[in-house]
């Protein structure tokens, strides 16, 4: 048994008072299990926003309410903390203490600056990287955050382009990569996109010793209004990323494809009638503990496509009306529906019916 | 809910959780007749109209151009208000070929944060270069210097008075080449979505092989969402631009079209364009039959024009006049409610539980 597991034990075991004592019906041994964790976003329906932590058997084992639309759950490596980006324009995130039974702690950003609803932690667990964004002068910022101090600013970086959306670290535990979605917005105009005619999404290599630029991709010029905003590593150096069209709704680019160190962007050729069905949106991007498949979705399209990660070919595709959250328990794969579903595609065993509305993402802490 | 049990046969053994009732979706046929009627009763008009309204002001200017004098700059003036009205009418609907070929921001390049627009129009006219606005190029330049912002500048901004006399050629120019543009621009808008066109097909018609949207659901989401991000540019952009929450951090010289006073009137043409979509566009029709909704949305928009057609000042003055101030804040917050019952009630009797705009990802 290793620590990691222990300590998420520890805070299933210890945060019950706070935690449980709201929870009717959900059986306090089977939260104690030590399974995997989902971490959800969601919207209730009385209007208000809030984020779930669900065990493997998808029960409900801890429910918070934010203060405003969440987005992204980011899980410390440590398993110790869970954290909760506010979605873009919020300045807060809100940091789960997942081995104690105490209230969760808010955090915010610096003035003129907001957050993008993503950020990873380095493999150590010590640092958080958040995506942000310096409004009044259109440049994406990456914040760096103290995790073993109470998640203090400590600095930050430019994420070398506008509109930094998903973060990742490569298994160099140094090389930070960022979706930069090229999209200019300023919370004086609300979520409004201020520079679609001339927008440029890129992904760019960062160090993160010293938050040099290592490189930066962008896509050919005919592909200038594809927003880059999710992604999943795939081997060191190479990531693989989902995009959502900004251009006429009659225009079908690719969305899906590959970054790679040293070499740049590739797009992978789905054919028209797939690429159809994505709507020009893709939504999430998972990839299965193997890392052999990776799954996107589209909830304008209605749909979850698996594909080869080495490859991009299509390896099969099911319709979910609705569904956008991903996430793999090894090579389950588990989606979410902003109606309220859960459920485990891969094999199609279970599915489950919650009376809110889950957010855009999905993720586990395994 | 046929469609749901297709994707989740295993849905009729969900426990039993309750939630609030959620009607049933409009049929096919009554979203595409939908689909059919806002082109009919809405798009096409406003296109033919932002068309006849462009091609009047291009030969206004053009004459103006011919033989300036003050009486001619006043018309092309009163013009330029006719069309920006005209754009108003339409600017919110944001799909189909508008948003191809920069053609939106080539009409109406807004908000101008850091006024790069501004900046580059005051560049030309000190240039002078007759190479900057010449006709083979034009429609590449910046988006920001071919549309109505760069061609309210010149017609009303510092200098304009030159325009009446030889001192204003290259300025008349300069406008004359916006308006031909912008009369292009229109021409090709309403060509593409007349009958004889397929595109009005495609888009009335979704899930056919060639169709602009793959199925009823996109499109109705396409419909109002025109209707809820509308409303919130009219909110957050429009509004939000000039009106601070301390009139002394006001920004009215933020304000779209400040400079002709039609800041205001656009606004209220906004509002019209929107409603003309619930009414005549026929999305009120695709409510459920005891629904309470269209009443409760008609009530909202009833207080904000009540609000908006109360400031009978323009902009400035209205900000400087506490009571007009505080008609314009109201007017804000009362669009927050009307956004509230579309984005939330209307679309939870089309069948969209959790509210429309939570389904907008990010």
């Amino acid at each position: 048994m290793s620590g990691f597991e222990l300590n998420r034990r520890d805070f299933l075991a210890g945060a019950g008072s706070l935690f449980l004592s709201s929870l009717s019906g959900i059986s306090k041994a089977r939260a104690q299990s030590g399974d995997a964790i989902f971490g959800s976003c969601i919207k209730r329906q009385d209007g208000t926003y809030g984020a779930v932590l669900l065990n493997e058997q998808f029960e409900l084992i801890s429910e918070i309410t934010l203060p405003n639309r969440g987005h992204d759950v980011v899980f410390s490596p440590l398993a110790d903390k869970a954290i909760i980006f506010a979605r873009r324009p919020g300045n807060f995130a809100v940091i789960m203490d997942l081995t104690k039974a105490q209230e969760p702690q808010i955090i915010t950003v610096p003035v003129n600056r907001h957050f993008y609803g993503h950020g990873t932690f380095s493999h150590d667990g010590k640092l958080l990287y958040a995506s942000e964004n310096d409004f009044e002068e259109a440049s994406g910022r990456v914040g760096i955050y103290d995790a073993t101090s109470g998640f203090n600013r400590i600095g930050e970086f430019d994420s070398f382009g506008m509109g930094p959306h998903e973060t990742l670290l490569l298994s160099d535990n140094k090389t930070l990569v960022i979706a930069n979605g090229g999209i200019q917005t300023h919370p004086d105009y609300g979520r409004a996109k201020l520079n679609i005619a001339n927008m440029q999404s890129s992904i760019t290599f960062i160090n993160t010793l010293d938050g040099s630029l290592i490189e930066k991709h962008i896509l050919p010029n005919q592909l200038h209004k594809l927003s880059l905003r999710h992604m999943v590593a795939i081997e060191h150096g190479t990531i693989a990323f989902g995009g959502q069209y900004e251009g006429a709704k009659t225009d079908r680019p690719q969305l899906i494809g590959t970054c790679t160190l040293g070499e740049g962007i590739k797009l992978w050729e789905l054919n028209d009638v797939i690429l159809s069905s994505f709507a020009n949106y893709t939504g999430s991007i998972a990839i299965s503990d193997d890392k052999k498949q990776i799954a996107v979705s589209s909830p304008k399209g209605g749909l979850v496509a698996i594909l080869e990660a080495k490859t991009g070919n299509i390896l099969s595709t099911r319709q979910i009306q609705r569904g956008n959250g991903l996430a793999y328990k090894s090579t389950q794969l588990i989606a979410t529906t902003d109606n309220g579903k859960l459920a485990n595609l891969r094999p199609q065993s279970s599915i489950k019916q919650f009376d809110f509305a889950f957010d855009n993402h999905l993720t586990v802490q395994q | 809910m046929d469609h749901i049990k297709r994707i989740f046969p295993a849905l009729a053994l969900i426990i039993g959780i309750s939630t609030s009732p959620v009607f049933a979706a409009p049929s096919d046929a009554q979203i595409s007749s939908t689909m059919l009627k806002t082109i009919e009763n809405v798009i096409r008009p406003a296109y033919a109209n932002f068309n006849a309204q462009t091609l009047t002001m291009s030969n206004i200017i053009n004459q103006f151009c011919t033989s300036p004098n003050t009486k001619t700059l006043v018309n092309a003036q009163d013009q330029f208000t006719k069309v920006a009205l005209s754009w108003a009418s339409i600017e919110l609907f944001r799909s189909g070929p508008v948003m191809s070929d920069d053609r939106l921001e080539r009409v109406l390049f807004y908000p101008d944060r850091k006024s790069t627009g501004l900046k580059q129009v005051q560049r030309i006219l000190v240039k002078k270069d007759p190479q900057s606005i010449a006709p083979e190029t034009f429609e590449q330049k910046s988006v920001a210097v071919q549309g109505l912002g760069a061609l309210e500048f010149i017609l009303f901004g510092t200098g304009h008075e030159d325009l009446s006399n030889s001192e204003g050629a290259f300025r008349c120019d300069f406008a004359n080449e916006i308006s031909t543009n912008l009369a292009q621009i229109a021409s090709d808008l309403n060509s593409m979505w007349s009958e004889d066109a397929a595109y009005s097909n495609l888009w009335a018609n979704a899930g056919k092989p060639e169709s602009v949207f793959i199925n009823n659901q996109e499109a109705i989401n396409e419909l109002l969402g025109t209707v809820v991000h509308g409303l919130e540019a009219v909110k957050d952009i429009r509004i939000g631009a000039f009106l601070r929450n301390e009139s002394n951090k006001d920004r009215p010289k933020s304000a779209l079209f400040w400079r002709s006073e039609n800041t205001l009137p656009v606004l209220k043409a906004n509002l019209d364009f929107i409603q003309s979509l619930l009414n005549e566009g026929g999305l009120y029709s695709l409510a459920h039959k005891n629904s309470h909704i269209v009443d409760a949305i008609e009530f909202e928009i009833k207080q904000n024009k009540s609000a908006i057609n109360a400031i009978d000042k323009p902009l400035f003055e209205a900000l400087k006049d506490e009571k007009l101030r505080s008609k314009l804040c109201y007017f804000q917050t009362s669009l927050k409610f009307t956004i509230g019952r579309i984005d939330s009630e209307f679309a939870k009797d089309l069948g969209l539980s959790s509210g429309f705009s939570f389904s907008d990802g990010d």
